[in-house]
C-alpha cells in the first residue's frame, strides 16, 4: 500500500479495523464484479448460455454488497466524522462501490445479450470481433482494481490512458457491425445485441477509469474528474 | 515527561520537519499580523517563531494537543500574558498596523478592543444588566443611564440573550444557566465594541445545544468582528472557521482555508492530528 494513505495508526484501534474491514470488501466486491465480467464475456465467446444465466443471477449479489458497504459508510460517517484522508477514503469508497455496481449491471448486459442472441454462425463470429475489446476491458478493470488495492497514485493514471484505447476499439467495431447489417441485413438482430454488448463493455470502461480517478483523489486529494488525461498528469504532479 | 523528551528526539518530530509554517499563514489586509512572535514562561519556550495573520470579519480556529502554545498565542493578542511576571514575548504583533506591545499602548484599552471569551463562562457576582454596563461605564462610553440601556439591550440582542432575560435583567447573572451565562458573557465583551473578540474554548463546558447556539452567534458575530477561537473540538473548528491554524510544540505547523485543512491537509502533523491518529 502507498504510503501517503496509510489506513491504520488511530489512537482507536477499532476505527482501524472499521476502514480496513471496509477497505476489505471493496475489494471483495471488486473481485465479484471482476468475475461477473469475465464470466459474461465467456459465455458470449463460448456461446455458453448456462454461465451467461449464472451471472444474470449473480447480479443481486453485486447489488447487495453495495448496499452493505454503503451501510457501513454512513455508520462511519455518523459515528466517527472521519477527516482528511479518512474522509477522503470514505467517500471514494463510496463512489467507487457505486462504480462497481454499475459495471455489474454492464456484465449481467453481456449476460442477458448472450441469450437473446440466435445461435447461428453470424452470431458467433460476431461474438468473437468482441473478444479484442473484452480483453482491453477486462484488462483496464483489472488494473483500475489494482490501484485502489494498492492506492497506487501511478498505476491510476497510467490506467485512465487505456480508456482512449478502448473508445477507439469501441468505434471501430461500430463501424464494422454497420457494414455488416448494411451488407445482409438477416444478421442485424445479432449484430445489434452484439453491439450493445460493445457498448455494455466501453461503459465498464468509464467505470474504470471513475475508479481510478476516485483512487487520486483519496490518496492526493486532488479532483481530477471531466479533465484531460494531460492535465490529469500535470495537476497530480503539482 | 521523559517519554514527551524521548518524543522530541525522534526524527519523525525533530524540529526541522515543522521549523517553519507551511500552508497560507499570511494574508494581504490583515486584521492582527504577528511576526516572529517568541514566548517563554521563564526557562520554558511556549511559542517558537510563530507568524500568523488573522484576517479581518472573518473566524480563525488554532487548534492542536494540550500544551501546544494555542492558548498562549490567543493570550498575547490582548496582552492577558502580562499578568504573568515570568511571561516574556518578543516579536512583532500588530493590531490594524499598530504596535500592540508599544509602550504607548494601554493594554486596558487594547483589551477593549480585543475582548475574550473564557472557557467556563465567569459572569460577575452581579445582576444580568450591570454584567453588560459594566464596561461601557468604566470606560465612559455612555453619556447618560439611557445610553446605557441602550447599550445593554443591542449587546444582549446581538448575543442572542434578550429575549430570554428581558423580564429579569436584574437578576443575578450566576442564576442563568451554563449555555445563558456564556452569552451574557459574549454581551459584556460585545458591550465595549470591541474589533476583535478571542474566545478560548467557549463551549466546551456546555451541552450540545448551548454549543449549536454559541456557533451559530459565533457566526452572526463574523459580520462584524473579527474572531480567533481556540478549540478542541476538530467538528466545532470545521464548522464555524474560515481558516485554521494547527499548532504543535509551540509552533504553527500549518495554516490554511479550513475546508482544505479538514480534506487535504499538507502536513503529516495535522493530518495525525486531525484524524485521531498517533503522532
Amino acid at each position: 500500500m502507498n504510503q501517503d494513505t496509510p489506513l491504520g495508526g488511530h489512537i482507536s484501534k477499532r476505527f482501524d479495523n472499521e476502514l480496513e474491514d471496509m477497505r476489505h470488501q471493496v475489494l471483495a466486491m471488486g473481485g465479484l464484479v471482476e468475475t461477473q465480467v469475465a464470466n459474461g464475456l465467456r459465455g458470449l465467446f463460448e456461446s455458453d448460455s448456462e454461465l451467461a444465466r449464472r451471472v444474470v443471477q449473480d447480479d443481486d449479489k453485486v447489488d447487495r454488497m453495495e448496499v452493505d458497504i454503503d451501510d457501513q459508510c454512513l455508520k462511519i460517517l455518523a459515528r466517527r466524522q472521519p477527516a482528511a484522508s479518512d474522509l477522503r477514503l470514505v467517500v471514494a469508497i463510496i463512489k467507487t462501490i457505486n462504480d462497481l455496481e454499475r459495471i455489474g449491471d454492464q456484465a449481467e448486459k453481456l449476460g442477458r445479450n448472450q441469450l437473446e442472441l440466435i445461435d447461428d454462425d453470424a452470431g458467433s463470429s460476431h461474438c468473437m470481433k468482441l473478444e479484442h475489446l473484452g480483453n482491453l476491458v477486462s484488462k483496464m478493470l483489472n488494473k483500475a482494481l489494482d490501484s485502489f488495492a494498492r492506492m497506487d497514485v501511478d498505476e491510476a493514471l497510467k490506467t485512465i490512458g487505456l480508456d482512449e484505447k478502448i473508445n477507439a476499439e469501441f468505434d471501430g467495431m461500430m463501424r464494422q457491425l454497420i457494414t455488416h447489417m448494411m451488407e445482409d441485413p438477416r444478421t442485424i438482430r445479432n449484430a445489434l445485441r452484439v453491439s450493445w454488448c460493445a457498448r455494455a463493455l466501453e461503459r465498464i470502461g468509464d467505470h474504470s477509469k471513475n475508479i481510478c480517478e476516485h483512487v487520486v483523489f483519496l490518496v492526493r486529494g486532488k479532483d481530477v474528474r471531466h479533465i484531460g488525461l494531460k492535465e490529469q498528469v500535470e495537476m497530480v504532479s503539482e | 515527561m521523559q517519554q514527551r523528551n524521548k518524543k522530541t528526539a525522534s526524527p519523525s518530530l525533530s524540529l526541522g520537519n515543522f521549523a517553519s509554517t507551511i500552508g497560507e499563514n499570511l494574508l494581504n489586509d490583515a486584521k492582527i499580523s504577528t511576526r516572529d512572535v517568541n514566548v517563554s514562561y521563564g526557562d520554558k519556550q511556549a511559542i517558537y517563531d510563530a507568524s500568523l495573520d488573522i484576517g479581518r470579519n472573518q473566524v480563525i480556529a488554532l487548534i492542536g494537543p494540550s500544551g501546544c502554545g494555542k492558548s498562549t498565542f490567543l493570550r498575547c493578542l490582548n496582552r492577558m500574558n502580562d499578568t504573568i511576571g515570568i511571561c516574556k514575548v518578543s516579536g512583532k504583533l500588530m493590531l490594524d498596523g499598530e504596535d500592540i506591545y508599544a509602550k504607548k499602548m494601554d493594554p486596558v484599552l487594547l483589551r477593549a478592543r480585543v475582548g475574550m471569551v473564557f472557557q467556563k463562562p465567569n459572569p460577575f457576582p452581579k445582576s444580568i444588566y450591570d454584567n453588560v454596563a459594566y464596561g461601557p461605564r468604566i470606560h465612559g462610553l455612555a453619556r447618560s443611564n439611557a445610553e446605557v440601556d441602550e447599550i445593554v439591550i443591542t449587546s444582549l440582542e446581538k448575543a442572542g440573550l434578550f429575549e430570554e432575560v428581558k423580564d429579569r435583567l436584574n437578576a443575578p447573572g450566576t442564576s442563568l444557566s451554563g449555555g445563558q451565562q456564556q452569552r451574557l458573557c459574549i454581551a459584556r465583551t460585545i458591550a465595549v465594541s470591541p474589533e476583535v473578540i478571542l474566545m478560548d474554548e467557549p463551549a466546551s463546558a456546555l451541552d450540545p445545544i448551548a454549543t449549536a447556539i454559541i456557533e451559530e452567534l459565533i457566526d452572526e458575530l463574523r459580520q462584524n468582528y473579527t474572531i480567533v477561537i481556540v478549540t478542541h473540538s476538530m467538528q466545532q473548528a470545521a464548522r464555524v472557521s474560515q481558516r485554521t491554524a494547527y499548532f504543535h510544540m509551540g509552533r504553527i505547523v500549518e495554516v490554511g482555508d479550513t475546508n482544505r485543512i479538514f480534506t487535504n491537509p499538507r502536513h503529516e502533523m495535522t493530518e495525525n492530528y486531525i484524524t485521531g491518529k498517533f503522532g
